[in-house]
């Protein structure tokens, strides 16, 4: 899982005109 | 999870929002000119689904078969179920129903993602906007 946050942290979200932007909600993992 | 959004065609950025007791948000953004299917990015994300939301931007139109948006994808638009706390779920297809008469072209709408066996896609949605395209805001 840290390895995932620190993924996140590299590669922030920008949402505009040009982008379309999808939330998935994922249970089940450890 | 994030990676396997990033190998999605049209991805250009991805995050983690939110991770609790084996249970995560993630967001990513793709190329408002690729059209990625609820089943590529369903796939993609592993794990169990729980819940997918949409925010895109197209163009609005209505004919007797429903309310549709055309983006990369063509997406059919409806109204969400109510949530326990609220007497009604907003109607945000009437919204949309205005804009369309007030002639707007590009609206953007927020909302749940799902898809049939068919693939065909509809977002329940949880708000509407139109798109304008000065700088300018309310």
């Amino acid at each position: 899982m840290a390895v995932l946050l620190a993924l996140a942290l590299l590669s922030p979200v920008a949402a505009n005109d040009d982008t379309y932007e999808v939330t998935v909600t994922i249970s089940g993992m450890t | 999870m994030l990676k396997g959004l990033s190998g999605l065609d049209g991805h250009k950025s991805s995050e983690s929002v939110d991770y609790k007791a084996g249970t995560g948000d993630f967001k990513a953004a793709f190329d408002a000119k690729k059209a990625v299917t609820f089943d590529a990015i369903k796939k993609a994300a592993g794990f169990t689904l729980e819940k997918m939301r949409i925010t895109v931007a197209g163009e609005p139109s209505r004919d007797d078969k429903g309310l549709w948006l055309k983006a990369a994808s063509t997406y059919a638009l409806a109204n969400r179920d109510k949530k326990k706390d609220e007497e009604k779920a907003p109607d945000v297809v009437a919204k949309v129903d205005e804009l369309l008469k007030a002639g707007e072209k590009a609206i953007r709408v927020t909302g749940t993602l799902t898809a049939d066996d068919k693939g065909n896609h509809t977002i329940r949605l949880d708000s509407a906007e139109a798109v304008k395209k000065s700088p300018e805001k309310k």
